[in-house]
Order: C-alpha cells, then sequence, then structure tokens
C-alpha cells in the first residue's frame, strides 16, 4: 500500500535530493510535489490541476518559499478542521529558534533542519521513513473499531 | 599820700601864701610909713629900732618872689621875675653889708626917703642890720628850683639860717637883751622886720616841703612825724620858760642862779614828758603799725599764695590744654579769622617741616594753600556769619604743602572757638597720604577683578543671598541680551528662572548655613532666559564670596547649547549605530543563512557525484570532485562559525545566574568526540555559579578547551580549567593547556576575526572561534587575555561577574 507524502518545497535540487533519499529509504512512499506554498493548499484542497489528488499520509514543509510561505501554509492547514489530522512535518534549512518555536506554535507536529552533507540528509529521510511512516501510527491506520474513521477518510477527503 | 599828708601839705601852703603876704604886708606898709612920715608905721614900739627902708624893700621884693615861685613853675616868666626880685633882695643886703664894712655911707638908706627920726641903736643909721639875713634869702629864693639836689638843700639851710637871726632878733626883744643883739648882729632889728623876716625864712623853707630838710619834717616816715610834734615844744618850750624864769627873777623872787636851775629842771621834765609821751605814742603807733604791717604781710602771703594757687591752675589749665594739643593723633593748627597761625603742636610741625617759631604769625596758605583759608574770611559773595557757619567741616580733603615743597593730600577738620582774641578756627590736619594710597591700590584691585571679571570666557553673575543681581560682565550682558543697567539689582530668577535661586536662599527646610554650603556646585545644568524669551542651556558654576554687604555668590554662566546640541547628535549617532550594527548582525545572520541554502546543495549534489561516479570518471575527475566536496565542507564550517559569531551580538539575552560548573559539562559533551579521538584529560577547579549567558559561556569554554585539545604536539594533551577571585564580586577563570603555545607578538591577533597561526594543512579552522569568545568576553562586560610560552602551553583567562554570597566550593 502506496504511503503518499506531500512535499513542498521550491528548490528542485532539494526536491531531487528528497526524492532519492526516499527512493532509497521506501520504495512504497510516493512522493507529491508542490513549488509553492498555493500550489500546496490548491494539493491538499483538490483544486484545479489537484483535483484528483491524493489526501496525503505525510506533509514535509519547508519554511522559506515564494507566493505563500510554509508558516502560512502550516497555519492553513492546521486552522482547517479536515487538513489538521495530516502529519505536517517542517524540514528547511533554518536553524533558527523563533522558527522553530514559531512551528511549533502553528502546530508543526515535527521540526527538522536540513543537514548540509548528503549522507545525513539521507540518514534524516531515512529517521522520518522509519519513525513517522513506519512506526508510528497515522490517521486511517487504526484497528477495526476505528474502521469509521477509515470510511470517514475517503469520505472526507471525497468531501 | 594820707589824707594827714595832704592836709599838711595844704597847711604849709596856706602857711607860705600868708608868710609872702606877711613880708610883702609889712614892706609896703613900712615904706607908705616913710613916705609919709608916719612914725607908728616905722616902729612897734615908740622910740624903739625903725624899720629902714631898704629893709622894708627886701621885705616886699622877697614876698613878691616867694607868692610867684610858691605855684611851683619856675620855668616861666613868672619865675624870672621872682628870681630877679630875689637877686634885687640879694643886691641890696650885699650893698648894705659893703657900706657897713667899709664904714662908706652908700646912701642907700637914704635913697630912697630920709630917716626922719634920727637912728637910735644903730651904728650907721638907717644901714640893714640883718643884711646876711637878706642875703640867705634872696639866694634860698633864687636857688630853690635849681637843678642840683644839694644846691636845693642849700637854699633851704640859707632860708632856715636867715629865720635864725630873725629868731634870735625877737629873743632879745622878748629877753629885752639889747645887748645880746649888739653882740651877735651889731644892729638891731625893729620887732616887726624880725617878724615878718621869721615868718618869711619859714615861707620860703616850706615852699617846696618835698626836699631838702623841709622834707626830713614833712616826711611821712616815723622820724619826721616825731620832729613835727617835738618842733614845736623845742621852739616854744625854752623861750617861754626862759621869759618866765626872767620875769621872776626880775620880781625878785629869787636870785638868776636859782631862775636858772628852775628853769633847766623845768625844761628837763617838759622834755622829759614830751619825750616820754611822744615816744609811748610812737611806740602805740609802732605797735598798730607793725599790727597793720603783720596784717599786710598777712595778706600779702595770702594774696600771693592766691596768685600761687591761680598761677598753677592757670599752668596746670594750660598745660592740659597744650597737653591735649600735643597728645592730638592729628596735626593741629589754630588759625585766627585773618587766616595767620596762632597756634600748633609737635605734631604740625613734623607734618609740615617747620618749627613753631617759623609758623606762628604766618598765613595758613603757606602750607594749606588751597581751600582752607578761603573758608575763614567773608569775601563778597559771603557775610562773616556765613563764613563762620562754613567753617565747620569735616573730612574736607585738601593739598598740605611742607617746607620743602612738596605736596600731600590731607584732611582737616574744622571748628570754631570764641576767644579773647575773636574767633580762631581749630584745624585737625590728618595726613591721608597712606588712605589715598591704599584708594588708590584698591581703586587699582577694582580695576583688576573687573578686569578678570570682564575677561572671562563665560558670562559671569555676582547675586546676593536675596537672590539679587549684583555684578555681571559683558559676556553675561550678551548671554541674557540685557544691558548691565536693565539687569543690577534685577531677581536672578528672571535670567534663570529655576534651580539657581533656590539654592541661595534659606527656607523653611534649610537654614542659612545649609544654603550657603549648597551654594558651591559645579556643572549644574540649568536653562537661562534671554530678554527676548527664549531659553537655552546653561551649565552654571557656584562660589560663595564673602564681601562686606554679606555673602555674595559668583555664578559662571556657559552656555550650553552647542554642547547640548552635540550630545544630542552623538546620541543619535549612537543610535544610528547601534541600528546600523544591528542591521549589520542581523544581515550577517541572514546572509551566513540564505548561504547555506546553495552551499548545501553544492556539497550534496557534489558528493552524490562522487559516490555515484567515483571510479567511473578518470582519476582527474575524481581528484577535481574531491576539491568541490572539501571547499563545500569548509565554506560550511565558515558559515557556521559566522552565524555562531553574529548571533554573540544579536541574540542579546539577559545575564542570569549560571552554574559555570554546568555550562563546562555541557561544553565537555559537545566536544566528547574531539576529547575521545585526542586522549586528553581535562580537569577542572570547583567552579562558581556566575552572571552569565549561558549558551554564551558553554561555547565560550567550547572553542576554549576544543583549541587546546587541537593545537597539540605529540603526547597526551592536559587541559585545566581553574578560577579565582579577583576582588569582592569578579571570577577569573583560566583554561590551561600543555600545547603548542603561543608567541608573544601574536597574544593581541589571534583575538582578531579569520586570524590564524597554522596551515590549513596543519589545523583545520575558520579563524573565528577566538573572535567570538573575544566577543562573548566583551559582552560579559570583560575582556580575555592569554598568557604563553612557545612549547610550554597557553593560558587564556577571562573574568566573569559573580553571584551575591556564591563560592566555587558551595558548587561542589
Amino acid at each position: 500500500m502506496a504511503l503518499e507524502v506531500l512535499l513542498v518545497e521550491d528548490s528542485p535540487g532539494d526536491v531531487r535530493l528528497t526524492r532519492e533519499a526516499f527512493r532509497a529509504a521506501n520504495e512504497a512512499v510516493r512522493l507529491h510535489v508542490a513549488t509553492d506554498g498555493v500550489d500546496a493548499m490548491a494539493f491538499l484542497n483538490r483544486e484545479g490541476a489537484y483535483s484528483d489528488a491524493p489526501r496525503p499520509d505525510l506533509t514535509l514543509l519547508d519554511l522559506n518559499m515564494p507566493k505563500m510561505d510554509g508558516r502560512e501554509v502550516l497555519s492553513r492547514i492546521k486552522g482547517d478542521e479536515v487538513l489538521r489530522s495530516i502529519p505536517t512535518v517542517v524540514l528547511t534549512t533554518s536553524t533558527a529558534e523563533e522558527d522553530i518555536a514559531k512551528s511549533y506554535e502553528l502546530h508543526a507536529n515535527c521540526y527538522f533542519s536540513k543537514p548540509v552533507g548528503l549522507e545525513a540528509f539521507e540518514e534524516l529521510v531515512s529517521s522520518i521513513n522509519s519513525f513517522l511512516l513506519v512506526t508510528a501510527k497515522l490517521p486511517g491506520q487504526g484497528n477495526a473499531d476505528a474502521s469509521d474513521t477509515q470510511e470517514q477518510g475517503p469520505e472526507g477527503i471525497g468531501k | 599820700m594820707s589824707d594827714s599828708d595832704i592836709r599838711l601839705f595844704r597847711r604849709l601852703q596856706l602857711y607860705c601864701q600868708v608868710s609872702a603876704l606877711a613880708a610883702m604886708g609889712v614892706g609896703v606898709l613900712v615904706m607908705f610909713g616913710w613916705a609919709f612920715h608916719i612914725g607908728a608905721l616905722l616902729t612897734i614900739f615908740p622910740g624903739d629900732v625903725t624899720m629902714k627902708v631898704n629893709t622894708a624893700l627886701g621885705l616886699a621884693f622877697a614876698g613878691t618872689s616867694l607868692w610867684l615861685l610858691l605855684p611851683g613853675e619856675s620855668r616861666t616868666r613868672r619865675g624870672q621875675i621872682a628870681r630877679l626880685l630875689a637877686l634885687l633882695v640879694v643886691l641890696i643886703g650885699a650893698a648894705t653889708l659893703i657900706e657897713y664894712f667899709s664904714g662908706l655911707n652908700l646912701g642907700i638908706d637914704q635913697l630912697i626917703f630920709g630917716d626922719p627920726l634920727g637912728s637910735n641903736g644903730t651904728s650907721s643909721p638907717g644901714r640893714l642890720a640883718p643884711a646876711t639875713a637878706f642875703i640867705a634869702i634872696g639866694l634860698a629864693l633864687m636857688l630853690l628850683d635849681s637843678k642840683a639836689p644839694r644846691v636845693r638843700w642849700t637854699a633851704q639851710a640859707l632860708s632856715l639860717w636867715a629865720g635864725v637871726i630873725a629868731m634870735a632878733a625877737i629873743n632879745g626883744y622878748i629877753y629885752h637883751a639889747v645887748v645880746l643883739s649888739r653882740i651877735w648882729l651889731y644892729t638891731q632889728v625893729a620887732v616887726h622886720s624880725a617878724i615878718a623876716l621869721l615868718l618869711l625864712s619859714g615861707g620860703i623853707f616850706f615852699a617846696r616841703p618835698r626836699g631838702g630838710p623841709a622834707g626830713d619834717l614833712t616826711g611821712a616816715g616815723s622820724g619826721s612825724l616825731m620832729a613835727r610834734r617835738l618842733l614845736p615844744a623845742v621852739l616854744l618850750v625854752p623861750i617861754s620858760l626862759g621869759w618866765i624864769a626872767l620875769q621872776g627873777e626880775s620880781a625878785g623872787l629869787y636870785r638868776a642862779e636859782l631862775g636858772l636851775a628852775l628853769y633847766a629842771t623845768v625844761s628837763v621834765l617838759v622834755f622829759a614828758v614830751l619825750v616820754w609821751s611822744n615816744a609811748r605814742k610812737m611806740n602805740r603807733e609802732y605797735d598798730q603799725r607793725s599790727q597793720a604791717e603783720t596784717d599786710i604781710r598777712k595778706l600779702n602771703t595770702e594774696l600771693e599764695g592766691r596768685v600761687a594757687e591761680r598761677t598753677t591752675h592757670l599752668v596746670q589749665m594750660e598745660g592740659r590744654y597744650r597737653g591735649l594739643l600735643e597728645a592730638a593723633p592729628d596735626a593741629m593748627v589754630v588759625v585766627n579769622v585773618a587766616g595767620e597761625i596762632v597756634l600748633l603742636n609737635v605734631r604740625a610741625e613734623e607734618q609740615f617741616g617747620y618749627s613753631r617759631d617759623e609758623l606762628i604769625g604766618q598765613k595758613v596758605k603757606n602750607i594749606i594753600p588751597e581751600g582752607f583759608a578761603e573758608r575763614l574770611i567773608a569775601d563778597g559773595t559771603r557775610s562773616a556769619s556765613e563764613a563762620l557757619a562754613q567753617q565747620i567741616g569735616t573730612g574736607i580733603e585738601l593739598i598740605g604743602r611742607r617746607r620743602d615743597g612738596s605736596e600731600f593730600p590731607i584732611e582737616i577738620m574744622l571748628s570754631p572757638l570764641e576767644s579773647p582774641e575773636g574767633i580762631l578756627v581749630t584745624a585737625a590736619i590728618r595726613d591721608i597720604s597712606v588712605r589715598k594710597g591704599a584708594e588708590k591700590h584698591l581703586a587699582q584691585m577694582e580695576g583688576r577683578y573687573h578686569g578678570l571679571l570682564e575677561a572671562a570666557p563665560d558670562a559671569m553673575v555676582v547675586v546676593n543671598v536675596a537672590g539679587e543681581i549684583v555684578l555681571l560682565n559683558v559676556q553675561a550682558e550678551n548671554q541674557f541680551g540685557y544691558s548691565r543697567d536693565e539687569l543690577v539689582g534685577q531677581k536672578v530668577k528672571n535670567i534663570i528662572p529655576e534651580g539657581f535661586a533656590e539654592r541661595i536662599i534659606a527656607d523653611g527646610t534649610r537654614s542659612a548655613a545649609d544654603a550657603l554650603a549648597q551654594q558651591i556646585g559645579t556643572g549644574i545644568e540649568l536653562l537661562g532666559r534671554r530678554k527676548d524669551g527664549s531659553q537655552f542651556p546653561i551649565e552654571i558654576m557656584l562660589s560663595p564670596l564673602e564681601s562686606p554687604d554679606g555673602i555674595l555668590v559668583t555664578a559662571a554662566i556657559r552656555d550650553i547649547s552647542v554642547r547640548k546640541a552635540a550630545e544630542a547628535d552623538l546620541l543619535q549617532k549612537i543610535d544610528e549605530l547601534n541600528l546600523s550594527n544591528e542591521e549589520l548582525g542581523k544581515f550577517a545572520y541572514i546572509a551566513s543563512h540564505d548561504l547555506q541554502e546553495p552551499l548545501r546543495m553544492v556539497a550534496s549534489y557534489t558528493q552524490l557525484l562522487s559516490r555515484r561516479y567515483k571510479g567511473k570518471l578518470d582519476a582527474e575527475a575524481d581528484e577535481f570532485i574531491a576539491f568541490a566536496v572539501d571547499g563545500a565542507n569548509r565554506m560550511q564550517r565558515l558559515i557556521q562559525d559566522l552565524l555562531s559569531y553574529s548571533r554573540v551580538g544579536t541574540k542579546r539575552r539577559e545575564l542570569v545566574d549560571t552554574s559555570s560548573e554546568e555550562a563546562l559539562q555541557r561544553a565537555l559533551v559537545n566536544l566528547r568526540s574531539a576529547v575521545e579521538e585526542s586522549g586528553a584529560l581535562v580537569t577542572h577547579d570547583p567552579l562558581p555559579t556566575v552572571l552569565a549567558d549561558e549558551m554564551q559561556l558553554i561555547q565560550m569554554f567550547q572553542n576554549l578547551i576544543g583549541n587546546a585539545i587541537k593545537y597539540q604536539k605529540p603526547g597526551v594533551p592536559r587541559v585545566h580549567i581553574s578560577v579565582v577571585r579577583n576582588g569582592a564580586k569578579q571570577w577569573t577563570f583560566s583554561v590551561k593547556d600543555n600545547g603548542l603555545g603561543i608567541e608573544p607578538q601574536y597574544f593581541e591577533k589571534i583575538f582578531g576575526m579569520f586570524q590564524r597561526l597554522h596551515k590549513r594543512e596543519e589545523f583545520a579552522g575558520t579563524g573565528i572561534g577566538l573572535a567570538i569568545c573575544k566577543k562573548i568576553a566583551e559582552r560579559h562586560g570583560g575582556s580575555i587575555s592569554v598568557a604563553s610560552e612557545p612549547g610550554q602551553g597557553s593560558t587564556f583567562s577571562f573574568a566573569l561577574e559573580g553571584v551575591k554570597g556564591s563560592h566555587a566550593s558551595q558548587q561542589e
């Protein structure tokens, strides 16, 4: 079963690196990419070209982007009743304290800064995969009594 | 001359006049008798001797002469006639004497009248019997007023001689002793001739009663008195007694011898009684006189005593006044209204250089040329009383002139003084050279002080304790835009509305002394107000000044508009600089942050390239890729260090109580791999709690210990962190290693940005670590320094402020 991951990232270099790293870490991950905040919101709300877009199991959000930055996107996701349950992780180059604090205030599920080295980056992506996608239980992956949730999920998305 | 004396002389005068008239009368009557042959006139007793014509003429002449001489004016024509008559008397006497001695009949007796009765009892009929008496009388009359006292004496003696002759003749008549007269005087004298002659000789004798023998009788002395008393008895008693004795004898009562004995006995008795009574009287008188004398002497003594007393008093008074005058501290000169000096004291002598004698009687103008004499003397424009009124004056300043002509300033005080000599003016003259000198000096000093005040670069205002402006300089005028006159006497509040006057004046909360103490102050910044109302910032310095008018406060006022503007400008610059620094810090942070993005790309993709294509391209490609990877790695470290450095400045956190022990432990955790790789031994003292930014303190320890481990020679690196108390509140931390050490010339340089002492091949590094340490030390209000010996190791030290009551030992 494929794991839908939305990467909101404006840098093609980072997109490629992330794709490479996920490919090495988990074959089951299907990486969707939005290159800015507006694009990301359209994907999540299945607007325009993204009308068929799946509801992501995980969103990786860069902070500094054109048009609508990651903080705005985070704020909208967590302000939306339907979208707020999607685990949203900040993945950025910033190590600034205020960025970290602000992100968690906006209910980011996690905050990672991109390491400079290739191997370090690959390790980080591997960690995200193993912890958030494999180990952690995500909405829609619960037991029978949680079938409502499973049913609700597509319905919710469908709505 | 006593009353009795006057009476005596009057009587004598009268007697003289009577005697003169009697002589004249007798003479004229006898001549009348001869002329008309009246015998009764020629002789008193009929048959007796007649008076001859020449005798009568002599008597008339002599009487007239005496009459004329009596008033005593012998120099007049009257006197001349008198002496001429006297000469005629002498000539008649002389002619008679010659006739008598020569036996010639010169016919003098018959010259005028013939002898009608025939000469009886006369050897030479008609000849002058008492010729000598006439010569004596004439000479006496002529010599009466002679100049020589001896001659006058002789004249009186001559008159007495004539008197004796006359008395002898009279006695002859009384005792019927014609014989006697023949013996003595050759010729009998007619009775009335003798009496007239006696009277006349007495008159001549007493004509000049004050001199000669007459003087001895008329004198006031006791001798004269006695003589006057005894003389009548001497003249009368023997003659009377003799006559009585003669009568008794003639009556046949006794014999001549018994009569003489009786005469002598009675004479002695009478004279003895007279002498005794006289002596008794004189003794009484003497007693009275001596009593009187004693009284007089007593009176005299008393008087003398009184005079002496009075004199002493006067001398004393004079002495006192003189003493007063001399004791006066000033020169004193007393001047009369004529402007002449009457009196002066020693000081005046000294002051003007004259001696007393040279000045007394001189014009005061000689010593005070102007302004003094003018005050004394009334002139056309003033009456004497006005001049007097103006004499009183004090503190009149004039010029005095010394004897040598030099002049000096004086001050005179005048006061008028009424005296028997008229109004005098006492002038107290003070030499005021010294005072004038002092005044000049004072004026000079004042001038200097004034000059000093005016030369002051600041505005100077002197204020009294009432807050009123007393003095100011031209700078003050300019600064406040007032003229001097507008400010002097005004309240200082007008130009410095607040903060100045309050300091000067004591009020309810302060005593005057406290207020004074607060007057002293420097650099008090206030606001000044110009005349146009505009205000400007001033700085004043106050200092109190004691003066005769009370305490004054001198305020030096500086217009600090420019300084204030400069200060404001500076503050603005500082703000701008701070802003700029902050922006720069932000820029450095943002720049280094944004640089990470492309750097990550370069680093990641060169690594990816290296991983996927190593060995698949040629050896050169592999080398190029290795350089790119290395460059990317270094750049990464550089950017991270830059970020750390900029964070020290931009990330300002409050300094809080921080455990340096804990900070060290955290630093060591961060350094764990480096410590383990090098096998270093890191030790430390017990560390205290300090006031610090914990993150930065960790960074500090991390950098210093990291360096200590990194810059090592072969062997076991040893690092020791120690701390010592430095003063009351500071702790000095030291990180000591046994590493390479540093040359002294680099001690400063190593704390600079990007400064490195080693090649990259020897030790990797960015040259930012110690710059960060320096910045952290400064951020904590201290500094960092190094002590080192190359090859022996280095010690880096920095100080941090301790926490109250914290001790290193308590942290264990």
